[in-house]
């Protein structure tokens, strides 16, 4: 019944999100940044139009046809499809602008978003990440590859060392937080051993990825 | 529990035998098949629900496979196969829906207020930290859901909230007291119904929304009646444990229960016919709906007689 996520992709995921959520009680965290913000009624409210799922019409927004009974039924519709042309109000005849494609997104979608999403994600767990890599650096493991490191920093040119300044602050910070995860799910799972109770859950029948 | 023949319809909308024996074959193998997707999870996060005779267990998983019909109709009226990862989109989201209800029911006023104040929060900032194992398992159960599709899609985003807002309401609407004579007032009463309705039409599109994210705004209205339709039956069914529970709704305050829910099932099965294209999923959906009612419509009558809980009847 199971073909969603695979089940073992599934199991260090819930792990990883409920070790967020525990280092956010703990206020292990920078700061009070949301994590996910699924509210879009704010959004939903300045879109062009408005369809009301009970009575199955489309307004434009503000129509004073809406029903007040349908206000907390309305969903926010940015474009109108070619067959649902037959569901418009009447009265305020909502139809498609020829410019609707690149004014009327829910939101502004840009490659720079993806970036400010990376950021905020380093800068949200960024305490945790350095309090790692301070403990991780200072391990025997840390020192091995740091000498490492060190050994190949010196072969390169000037050009180089910055390339890699910019991408070492990045992945380290990002190896540091996979590898802090990969500790509690190590921990979890030494402390649970044989005796867990969901020792085996990932050949449960109707589990297969 | 048998339908009684004597409430069943012979309109022109109904699908007819070979709808209802589908519907029970599927009953079935939804029945055995919700297990295998919740049990390892239920197992790992609260084990304490699988102790004893099991019957909160048991309830959910029958929720969970309600919600695999109800997602199998929906999926198959969108021309669409209900595969098994939609199956574990249904059983997720049963499960959820049956966690999130007993966090606002089961614990009393005052956790209910900090289930929804924290829910809110979860919806707002994405913040929850779970406290018990039961809110573990809802949190790991509502993470894997989220998973499986695009959450930030418009559609989806709305349909959780509006469905986080139509539960708070209908938990501000049920502490209400209800006048000792005379009744609530018209305008009270259409609120009411407009909650129910909420409540369980924007649920149905949440599913709907995880099952088949590029929604036809035709579908979703018809969806939405659906769901209506499944709250007035419901509420229906539950109306003798609600009023034991001091809880109001429509179908508990309205005068005459099981006249007007014979005419709103009338009225939204024959909109969902006319509405949507003939297909085996329209046909399991009413079918699904008919049975459902004839089913409350019985468990009503029994608990007058009798009282009981409110899951006193399964199916």
């Amino acid at each position: 019944m199971n073909d969603g996520i695979p089940t073992s992709r599934a199991q260090i995921a819930d792990r990883i999100g409920l070790h967020i959520q525990e280092l956010h009680a703990g206020g292990r965290l920078r700061d009070a940044q949301p994590l996910l913000r699924i509210d879009n009624r704010d959004q939903a409210r300045s879109a062009p139009y408005q369809f009301d799922a009970a009575r199955g019409r489309l307004h434009r927004a503000g129509c004073r046809s809406i029903p007040t009974g349908s206000k907390s039924a309305l969903y926010g519709v940015w474009r109108i499809a070619k067959e649902e042309e037959t569901l418009v109000c009447p009265r305020c005849k909502p139809m498609p602008q020829p410019d609707e494609e690149t004014d009327s997104k829910p939101q502004d979608e840009t490659p720079v978003d993806l970036l400010y999403g990376v950021l905020s994600v380093i800068s949200q767990f960024g305490g945790v990440l350095r309090e790692r890599g301070q403990e991780y650096r200072n391990s025997r493991a840390g020192t091995l590859l740091g000498a490492q490191i060190e050994k190949i920093y010196s072969g390169v040119n000037e050009r180089e060392k910055n390339i890699l300044d910019v991408l070492a602050s990045s992945l380290g910070s990002l190896a540091v937080a996979i590898r802090e995860l990969d500790e509690g799910l190590n921990t979890a799972t030494d402390q649970g051993g044989a005796d867990a109770p969901n020792a085996g859950a990932a050949s449960q029948p109707g589990e297969a990825t | 529990m048998e339908p009684r023949t004597r409430f069943a319809s012979t309109a022109a909308w109904d699908p007819g035998p070979s709808a209802q024996e589908r519907l029970s074959r599927l009953f079935q193998h939804y029945r055995s098949g919700v297990s295998a997707c919740l049990e390892p999870l239920v197992r790992q996060y609260n084990p304490a629900m699988l102790a004893g005779a099991q019957a909160e267990y048991r309830k959910m998983l029958e929720l969970s496979a309600k919600m695999n019909i109800v997602g199998h109709a929906c999926t198959e009226i969108a021309s669409r196969d209900y595969d098994a990862r939609r199956q574990t989109i249904g059983s997720l989201f049963g499960a959820c829906c049956f966690l999130a209800d007993s966090f606002i029911d089961d614990f009393g006023e005052d956790a209910t207020r900090d289930y929804l104040d924290r829910l809110e929060v979860l919806l707002t900032q994405g913040w929850f930290e779970p406290r018990t194992d039961r809110e573990k398992l809802f949190f790991v159960i509502l993470s894997r859901l989220f998973a499986e599709r695009d959450i930030l899609h418009p559609t989806m985003r709305q349909a959780v909230l509006q469905l986080y807002l139509a539960q708070k309401q209908d938990v501000e609407l049920r502490i209400t007291r209800i006048p000792p004579e005379g009744g609530l007032s018209r305008s009270r009463l259409a609120m009411l119904k407009r909650c129910a309705r909420n409540r369980s039409g924007h649920a149905i599109l949440v599913l709907s929304a995880f099952l088949l994210p590029d929604l036809p705004l035709a579908y979703l209205a018809r969806m939405f009646g659906a769901g209506a339709l499944v709250m007035y039956i419901d509420d229906h069914g539950d109306c003798y444990s609600d009023r034991g529970s001091h809880r109001i709704t429509f179908m508990n305050q309205v005068r005459h229960p099981e006249r007007t829910l014979k005419a709103l099932f009338h009225s939204h099965v024959k909109q969902l016919a006319l509405g949507l294209p003939p297909s085996q999923g329209r046909d399991l959906l009413i079918a699904f709906l008919t049975r459902y009612y004839l089913t409350r419509v019985e468990k009503h009558r029994q608990q007058k007689i009798k009282g009981g809980s409110a899951w006193a009847v399964y199916e």
